[in-house]
């Protein structure tokens, strides 16, 4: 088994374009005017799409990779987690509407000192989800009742603890 | 979550571009303002300068130019704080509204703050004691809070303050602090008025949040997984705050975003009968006067008000709901 994915890329680039529009929005007016409490807060946006846009540049660079013995991180902010070292998993779903639709998933996998963040913009975001269940599971690793139904809606089946255990 | 966060700001932008672009076009769609009735007298009056200063006040303000430039020239001033001349006092709009604009984020502050405590504790009382005396009592002050006009309530207590207590609940300082710099006694004596306009101002939005408090946690605390919790033993308050309760609070999460607004613009005709030293009574003024840039300037603090929590709310909803995904359609 060997899974590798990227983030999409037009999803990358809508991001880059958004950073770049934020940047401009916020920082042009600087150039013209004098410093007063409107520019403080329009410099504090700035920096918000700056980082951004630094962000969207780091996974732009990062691949993920699975494999039999773990998941890797490949690009700057990257690191990689044994199977046999999970320790905690999270699939969190966020919605901001009231019909739940519309929203992204965010994987968090701990172990060995080492924390991966993931989310569903990944090209591939289930395999990889199917993936760490399946070593979550291997290794008795309780989730909570949100994650397991989160992964659920992936159609990926994730036993409470005692029956992993059983 | 930065993605929805950057996703969220750049959309703020042409909001409230076009809200104040709507504003500022409404409020000049009258014929006449300030401007144009001062001109008037001017010239009813005569003079040898009559024109000469006709001439000096269309400059000043910019009467001969049309609407749009009019707004461009506000809206760019708005980016270095200048937000033009007000008409009505002939002093520029930053100034005017400066300590207003403090007095009243106190204000509405404290009001909401006062809201979510009353609401939270009377609301989780009358859930949890249904069809009891306690939950009547609650629901009917519940009532009587949504049906009395603010306006209606600030009056009462006026006259009950003046009348049986000796004092005047009017204003949001004793008079001898008005335009005196800021001291701890201008503040201990601006905490004490405050008490009467947040109670006032507070009531209607208390009484909505009570009722919806109460009916989400009953809905709540009737599901399956609260009669599994307590055939299990759990004790009643861990089984109340550990699921009910965060799910019934959601509304009071959600409620951020519109409460601001509502509260700011609920406040205006209480800040007039209690004569109230913040934005309401100086808006209502502009308005009635076509003060084009005070209004506008008003307006637009509105505005990002409502944008800035609405945004929060949203926010603190993603993150604090634990949610489940129901289907499919995660966002690429």
């Amino acid at each position: 088994m060997n899974v590798t994915l990227r983030y999409a890329r037009p999803a990358l680039y809508a991001d880059y374009a958004r950073a770049g529009a934020g940047v401009a929005v916020c920082v042009l007016p600087l150039l013209f005017v004098t410093t007063n409490a409107v520019t403080v807060a329009l410099a504090a946006l700035g920096i918000l799409f700056l980082l951004f846009g630094v962000r969207t540049a780091a996974r732009h660079a990062t691949e993920i990779v699975a494999d039999d013995a773990g998941i890797v991180a490949r690009g700057p902010f990257g690191g990689r987690i044994a199977w046999d070292e999970l320790s905690r998993l999270k699939l969190a779903y966020y919605a901001t509407r009231r019909d739940r639709k519309g929203g992204w998933m965010h994987m968090t996998l701990s172990g060995g000192g080492r924390t991966l963040r993931l989310d569903s913009s990944l090209d591939g975001f289930n395999d990889i989800a199917r993936v760490a269940a399946r070593a979550g599971i291997a290794r008795n690793i309780d989730v909570s009742d949100a994650t397991r139904a989160n992964f659920a809606a992936l159609d990926i089946a994730y036993p409470a603890a005692e029956r992993a255990a059983a | 979550m930065l993605r929805y966060v950057a996703k969220r700001l750049l959309i703020m932008v042409p909001t409230l571009v076009i809200i104040s672009l709507l504003v500022f076009f409404i409020i000049t769609l009258p014929p006449g303002n300030c401007v144009t009735a001062q001109i008037d007298e001017i010239l009813s009056s005569g003079g040898p300068n009559a024109i000469e200063k006709v001439r000096q006040l269309e400059q000043l303000y910019d009467l001969d130019k049309s609407w749009w430039e009019r707004y461009a020239i506000w809206a760019s001033g708005a980016l270095t704080w200048d937000f033009g001349l007000s008409c009505q006092d002939n002093q520029p709009v930053s100034q005017l509204i400066g300590e207003r604009i403090a007095l009243t984020m106190v204000m509405e502050i404290s009001t909401i703050i006062f809201i979510w405590v009353v609401s939270f504790i009377i609301g989780v009382y009358a859930a949890t004691h249904q069809y009891r005396p306690g939950d009547y009592i609650a629901s009917f002050i519940g009532f009587v809070g949504l049906a009395t006009p603010n306006f209606l309530l600030a009056l009462v207590l006026l006259y009950v303050g003046k009348r049986y207590f000796g004092v005047s609940v009017g204003g949001l300082m004793d008079p001898q602090y008005i335009d005196q710099p800021w001291s701890w006694e201008k503040i201990h004596s601006i905490l004490q008025h405050l008490i009467i306009p947040v109670v006032v101002i507070g009531t209607a939005g208390t009484a909505g949040m009570i009722r919806r408090l109460r009916a989400n946690l009953l809905d709540e605390l009737q599901k399956q997984y609260v009669t599994t919790g307590r055939a299990k033993g759990l004790p009643p308050l861990k089984l109340l705050v550990k699921y009910p309760l965060r799910h019934a609070l959601n509304p009071f999460v959600a409620d951020i975003g519109h409460i601001l607004p509502e509260v700011i613009s609920g406040s205006v005709i209480v800040s007039v009968v209690l004569s109230l030293p913040t934005t309401g009574p100086m808006l209502l003024s502009a308005l009635k006067t076509q003060d084009t840039n005070l209004a506008a300037t008003f307006l637009l603090f509105v505005a990002v008000l409502t944008v800035i929590g609405t945004l929060i709310s949203d926010l603190l909803l993603a993150a604090l709901d634990p949610r489940i995904r129901l289907q499919g359609g995660t966002e690429k």
